[in-house]
């Protein structure tokens, strides 16, 4: 493998990334009933278009900081249980009357996403170290816990509103809208704030605790700063889509192979390809079998879960279970 | 000058006693090597000068001043430290890695030795473009001892440096060892390898259950 | 012996003739597809009974054809029927999965929620919608793209069919005489009377939920039990909606025969599962298996279907408990 990135890299890449963009970007705007209405173009399809690019870019991003705060690949916010209890806050949230795509109910998911997430770093870590196993375990067990209240929440929310079990443990940008849009973006633009300006200290945090810790790094202060936005990245976005999941794990795990491990490149190759990632899992929950649309959890699922296990194989093999 | 002082120094952790009453002192300028068998408390003594433990009880300063009262990058400018094992960072290439010694230290640049100058000196200039999972134990060794030499710190903890490296790169250690003390910079080490230092080091202490011979 | 045999089931043949006859338009036509009541051939009678949409006849007036150039999304419960009845079909340009009409019209909603894009795609200028139309993205999205959006209220009881089917014909342009005369065929046969009074409790069940509750008053199909002539057991015994399903609510009620929808049924895996629920076992209703099985869509629409569904359940309510 090689190491820095050849300027050709780079160019494939992005260049690859903002074709697909662009692709992908004009079909799902122009795929459905009426094709060229303007006025269900950007009513409907612009603000889905765009909430998936959001939601993509935000989860890819959160799935960078993860890998890189816990050293360990197979960290993603879907499986340390932060969806799933964005997914539970959201639902709390609703059932108690405060309105879809709002700030509120999005700082509600945050708010619950923040405490599952503190739950299982605390189970898992011991003086600074975090066990990985622990920690995907642990993310397990809160995401079951979290789906099982979102499974009574569910009931109490008006059945016409169209957000059943199902919406949110699987995801649909179905009943995306402006507002939904408006209601995730300031949280995400935050999260990618935050992530910006922590990006250069991430790549030492890859010797460990203790050696990046010796060289100056406030390791606390950075793991705190991005545990906070990876939170805003996520939990937001399931409150107004439901949880996507894998995405965190495939992208930058996809993007390390080819532009390296350096963070400052991996961030924002990571949001463009998550976008463009998600914004593809959408329109093929709307195409593959068309008029009936399936959840675009189950896509990312589908492509995602194989590459979980092939990652995980490949952890096993090496031995390489890295833990500081 | 001192570079480091240790007053009473004492660690206990899981109802075991560590490190028991110890006092010394590190002058600058000096290499000071600590020998002992395994777990007579040598690595945890080289930990706790380098602050990268807690005491349980006891004063440790360094360049005059309580290691307490150094915020971390602080910390970072005046002491380097190398555990027994640095896994990790596998994916990064050598000049990288080796880079990170100078990001939160800032002192001015044009003093420091740039990466290349460090890499040569260890023998790493025909892998510095490798990522650290396609180096030897060695060769990964001589990375990060680049690596903190980089930090160019006035004091450095060296925990069995010597481990995995071959007789070459002993060698170019020791020079690199060598120079640094001709500097005015002191080096605290963990070794097994008493014949080095009874040739190299100023002093030597002896660990045996926690409690120091000085020599 | 011959004889008296005879006699009885001519008896049978005139009591059912009388009650068909007295609720049928004479202009429409039943098929009864559903197999296991028989009519004149023998008095021999199974359980458990489905009552498909497909033999409910419409219920039909003669109401003139509506001319304005509307176009007419309806969406709230059973509202594409009515509207069509009203003589609006040709104005119609979509519908909910609850209606049948008698043109062919897209429908725009699956599990009950809205396809927004085929929705707006209609263009509609009118949109019926009622208090479980959803979701409001979808309301919203038609509001906005002109359509006046008009709520059209719901319906829990026969009485209450006025209201909704003059809303409807206010929304659609329909005049009042239209709506009276229609209102009237859809309530005609509310004096069903029924010997037996058989008692009758209404469950409603979701498997995957792990939800089984029996209907009390107001659930709408205590309406319905009463009209066929029944007696509905959760409003006898003064519950109010629903309430959870537990051995010692459902023994209490004792009902004869138990209302269920189909769905629901499939949902806790047909009658050996609705017999597995606590308490089913012990009635009357579950010893005898006596379930009357209804298709969800056509229950509680209170639409036009609505006189041949109180009538067929008046029969079965009838010969099934001789």
């Amino acid at each position: 493998m090689t190491t820095a990135p050849s300027t050709l890299r780079l160019i494939v890449v992005f260049g690859g990334v903002t074709t697909a963009f662009i692709l992908i970007g004009a079909m799902s705007l122009a795929f459905g009933y009426a094709s060229f209405d303007p006025q269900i173009v950007w009513d409907i399809r612009a603000p889905r278009l765009a909430l998936t690019l959001l939601v993509g870019a935000g989860l890819a991003v959160a799935g960078v900081l993860l890998q890189a705060v816990f050293h360990n690949p197979l960290a993603a916010p879907s499986i340390i249980g932060v969806s799933a209890s964005g997914a539970a806050g959201a639902s709390i949230g609703a059932a108690l009357g405060v309105s879809f795509n709002s700030v509120l109910l999005a700082g509600m998911g945050a708010l619950v996403a923040g405490g599952g997430l503190a739950l299982v770093r605390a189970v898992a870590t011991r003086h600074g170290r975090t066990d990985a196993t622990a920690l995907l375990l642990g993310g397990v067990a809160v995401s079951f816990f979290a789906l099982a209240i979102v499974l009574i929440a569910t009931p109490f929310v008006d059945r016409a509103a169209g957000r059943s079990f199902s919406f949110w443990a699987n995801g649909s940008f179905a009943l995306a809208t402006w507002s939904g849009v408006l209601a995730v973006l300031p949280y995400l633009l935050v999260g990618f704030a935050i992530a910006i300006a922590f990006v250069r200290d991430l790549d030492p945090l890859s010797l460990g605790t203790s050696a990046a810790q010796a060289m100056g790094f406030p390791v606390g202060r950075i793991t705190g700063w991005a545990l906070v936005a990876v939170v805003l990245l996520v939990a937001p976005a399931v409150t107004v889509v439901g949880v996507v999941s894998f995405v965190g794990l495939v992208v930058p795990h996809a993007l390390r192979q080819v532009i390296g491990p350096r963070n400052s490149l991996l961030l924002p190759a990571s949001a463009l390809a998550g976008g463009v990632l998600v914004a593809a899992a959408d329109l093929i929950a709307r195409v593959v079998l068309a008029p009936v649309e399936i959840p675009v959890g189950a896509v990312t699922a589908v492509a995602g879960a194989p590459v979980f296990l092939l990652l995980l194989r490949r952890m096993v093999r090496d031995r390489a279970v890295i833990t500081r | 000058m001192t570079a480091v002082s240790v007053t009473d120094l004492h660690l206990r952790t899981a109802g075991v006693t560590r490190v028991e009453a110890v006092n010394a002192e590190v002058p600058a300028g000096s290499v000071v090597a600590i020998v002992g068998a395994n777990g007579s408390g040598k690595s945890s003594l080289l930990d706790l000068m380098a602050g990268m433990t807690e005491p349980t009880g006891g004063l440790i300063t360094l360049s005059g001043q309580p290691l307490t009262t150094y915020s971390p990058w602080e910390l970072a400018r005046q002491r380097a430290w190398l555990g027994q094992t640095t896994p990790g960072a596998g994916d990064y290439p050598v000049h990288e890695v080796i880079g990170w010694g100078r990001s939160k230290t800032n002192n001015d640049n044009a003093s420091r030795p740039p990466v290349e100058n460090l890499a040569a000196a260890l023998g790493l200039s025909d892998l510095l473009d490798a990522p650290l999972r396609r180096l030897s134990g060695g060769e990964r060794q001589r990375t990060h001892l680049a690596r903190i030499w980089l930090q160019d710190a006035p004091v450095t903890f060296l925990d069995e440096p010597d481990a995995s490296l071959d007789t070459q790169g002993r060698q170019l250690l020791s020079h690199l060892i060598d120079e640094k003390r001709a500097r005015g910079h002191a080096i605290v080490i963990v070794t097994h390898d008493r014949g080095w230092a009874a040739r190299a080091a100023d002093q030597i202490w002896v660990m045996d259950h926690g409690v120091l011979t000085e020599q | 012996m011959h004889r008296a045999a005879v006699v009885i089931v001519a008896a049978c043949a005139l009591g059912l003739s009388s009650c068909v006859s007295q609720t049928n338009q004479p202009s429409s036509e039943t098929n009864p597809t559903e197999l296991t009541v028989p009519r004149e051939d023998s008095p021999r009678f199974t359980w458990p009974v489905t009552i498909e949409t497909d033999e409910l006849s419409v219920a039909e007036v003669d109401v003139p054809i509506l001319e304005n150039n509307g176009r007419v999304l309806a969406l709230a419960v059973g509202s594409g029927e009515v509207a069509d009845l009203l003589g609006a079909g040709n104005q119609l340009v979509g519908k909910d999965e609850t209606s049948s009409t008698s043109r062919e019209v897209p429908t725009v909603t699956q599990a009950h929620q809205i396809d927004i894009e085929q929705a707006v795609s209609l263009r509609p200028t009118v949109v019926l919608v009622d208090d479980l139309t959803g979701p409001p993205e979808a309301i919203d999205a038609l509001s906005a793209s002109g359509a006046k959006i008009i709520n059209i209220p719901s319906v829990w009881t026969l009485n209450d069919i006025n209201d909704r089917v003059s809303a409807i014909a206010d929304a659609i342009g329909a005049s009042a005489e239209s709506a009276r005369e229609l209102s009237a065929a859809l309530t005609q046969n509310t004096e069903v009377s029924n010997s037996a009074s058989p008692r009758v409790a209404f469950l409603y069940l979701r498997g995957p939920s792990a939800i089984y509750l029996l209907g009390g008053e107001s659930t709408g199909a205590d309406a319905l039990i009463e009209a066929a002539g029944g007696i509905d057991v959760g409003a006898e015994l003064g519950y109010d909606g629903f309430v959870p399903l537990t051995a010692e609510a459902i023994i209490e009620a004792d009902p004869e025969v138990l209302l269920v929808m189909k769905d629901g049924l499939e949902s806790v895996g047909g009658i050996d599962g609705l017999l597995e629920l606590p308490g089913v076992e012990q009635t009357r209703a579950g010893e005898n298996r006596r379930v009357v099985v209804v298709e969800d869509q056509v229950l509680l629409s209170f639409g036009a279907r609505t006189p041949a569904l109180i009538s067929r359940l008046a029969e079965v309510f009838t010969e099934g408990l001789t």
